[in-house]
């Protein structure tokens, strides 16, 4: 009778560390998991931001070529630019947040920020088109030098383009 | 009598099933990582491609661009494209070849969309080196820059004069140009028929596609046309040509609905602008019948057949000198 009782005891005892080693196997196992979704998540992270960036970068240097904008190499055509801003177009071809356009040469307002309407065109320095429908802020911001142009009327009445020297910013 | 036997322990059918357990998670999960992994670089890879693509979607007016891509490893590529919202889109994805095995393809990664370029492949491109070349397309003002990427060799016969100075000077090394079908031959190794593109010569036994020049009197030879090939007859106008040569006709036509709906999107911006002007009191430009008239026959085109009319109208338009809307 005692000798069933002790072997009961230590099937028992078994039993117990059998449960044990299989709690630890399992836990050890999902914290190994764990360790490595968060090294993967990071890395997938870091390597979504790379590629955002990368895409802001040649976006901004690029922009400026895309023939809802240009009036030549590197260069912006301001009417087109308001034009833009008034239709949809902006959102359909370029999924980014925003385009901003600051006109840097010659200086104008003196550093507070103006801008452009149709009434401004002489003492604004900013033309933002925004896509309202990209809320998410951590996409990639680039910028890059261009020439803002637009058409202008001399005293004689003839056309010719007046140019700026400015900044385009992207941001994704 | 003494029995002699293995005495079989809960320790040892412990160690066998958790053993046993752990192995197969072990195996399973490598197996889960490793797809995971290739999903993961399939999906960078489309990414960093359409990165790469932006520069070449907004070239100069008129210029023209060829080169080579490189991958370190290799890889099949699918294209989607589709029509709807304001400028249709193009969805690119990648399958790369699997870790272990070399002549399967892994799944494909997430497909990048884009709305802004068109990209022509030939049908089934995989490899770890194509060929592009860009063209810019104007219809009458810059409209889109055109991206075909091949992954074979081609033999050109009796292409025109002005397609065959742009293959000189543009250096495309995997285009050749030869008199006969029969140079073709000669001239490349493991030649395939489809790879033999005839302009208003040969028959449909010999070419794998066939250029008829429908231009009128007046117009540039190879302004208009229409390709036959495996995949049905493609329609062109003017830098089309090419697209209509090295693309699937379902890719090239849904391609060709997307320019005209930015074709159709141009002339509404260009209004706008001539309307800015006007209001600032600069100049006139007298064109918001021909651009709406424009928008109108772009954004109505239904196939490649109607591409004709659009250029038609295209041509019309003769900017105003002193109010130039576009360069």
């Amino acid at each position: 009778m005692e000798l069933k009782k002790i072997t009961n005891k230590k099937a028992q005892f078994k039993i117990q560390q059998t449960a044990f080693m299989i709690l630890g196997t399992v836990l050890f196992f999902v914290l190994v998991g764990l360790f490595w979704l968060t090294l993967k998540s990071s890395s997938i992270n870091k390597s979504a931001a790379n590629i955002k960036q990368e895409e802001a970068i040649t976006l901004a240097l690029t922009i400026a070529d895309s023939p809802e904008l240009t009036c030549g190499t590197q260069c912006i055509d301001y009417d087109k630019a308001q034009a833009l801003k008034n239709t949809r177009l902006f959102e359909a071809v370029w999924p980014i947040r925003s385009i901003e356009i600051r006109k840097i040469y010659p200086k104008i307002g003196g550093g507070t920020i103006i801008e452009c309407n149709s009434g401004n065109i002489d003492s604004c320095n900013l033309i933002r088109i925004e896509n309202k429908g990209i809320t998410s802020s951590n996409g990639g911001t680039a910028s890059s030098y261009v020439k803002i142009c637009r058409k202008e009327k001399n005293a004689e009445g003839y056309t010719y383009d007046k140019c700026q020297f400015g900044e385009i910013t992207i941001k994704t | 009598m003494e029995k002699r036997g293995f005495e079989f322990s809960f320790n040892w059918i412990f160690a066998l099933i958790a053993g046993a357990a752990i192995l197969f998670i072990a195996i399973y999960a490598s197996g889960k990582f490793l797809n995971t992994g290739e999903f993961q670089q399939s999906t960078e890879t489309a990414k960093k491609l359409t990165t790469l693509f932006e520069p070449l979607g907004v070239q100069g007016l008129g210029e023209a661009r060829t080169g080579k891509i490189s991958l370190q490893s290799d890889i099949k590529i699918y294209s989607d494209c589709f029509t709807d919202g304001s400028l249709g889109r193009q969805r690119i994805s990648i399958a790369e070849k699997k870790s272990f095995n070399d002549k399967e393809y892994g799944d494909k990664g997430v497909g990048i969309e884009f709305s802004n370029k068109y990209i022509f492949f030939t049908e089934e491109s995989e490899g770890r080196e194509f060929d592009y070349f860009t063209k810019s397309l104007n219809l009458p003002f810059k409209t889109a820059n055109l991206l075909v990427i091949t992954d074979k060799n081609y033999c050109f016969v009796k292409p025109p004069r002005f397609v065959e100075d742009e293959i000189n000077d543009l250096g495309m090394k995997n285009i050749i140009i030869k008199e006969t079908v029969g140079d073709c031959i000669k001239n490349m190794t493991m030649i395939n028929k489809s790879q033999v593109v005839c302009f208003d010569t040969g028959s449909t036994n010999t070419c794998g596609s066939m250029v008829t020049d429908t231009s009128g009197a007046g117009e540039e030879k190879y302004s208009r046309g229409y390709v036959n090939s495996p995949s049905g007859t493609k329609y062109f106008v003017k830098e089309l040509l090419y697209p209509a040569i090295f693309s699937k006709k379902t890719d090239y036509e849904c391609n060709v609905k997307r320019i005209m709906m930015r074709t159709s999107n141009l002339a509404k911006l260009y209004t706008e602008k001539s309307k800015l002007l006007s209001i600032r009191g600069v100049c006139e430009s007298g064109q918001e019948t021909a651009l709406l008239t424009l928008d109108t026959a772009a954004r109505t085109l239904r196939t490649s057949q109607d591409l004709s009319g659009v250029k038609s109208i295209a041509d019309g338009i003769n900017q105003n000198g002193i109010c130039e809307l576009w360069n």
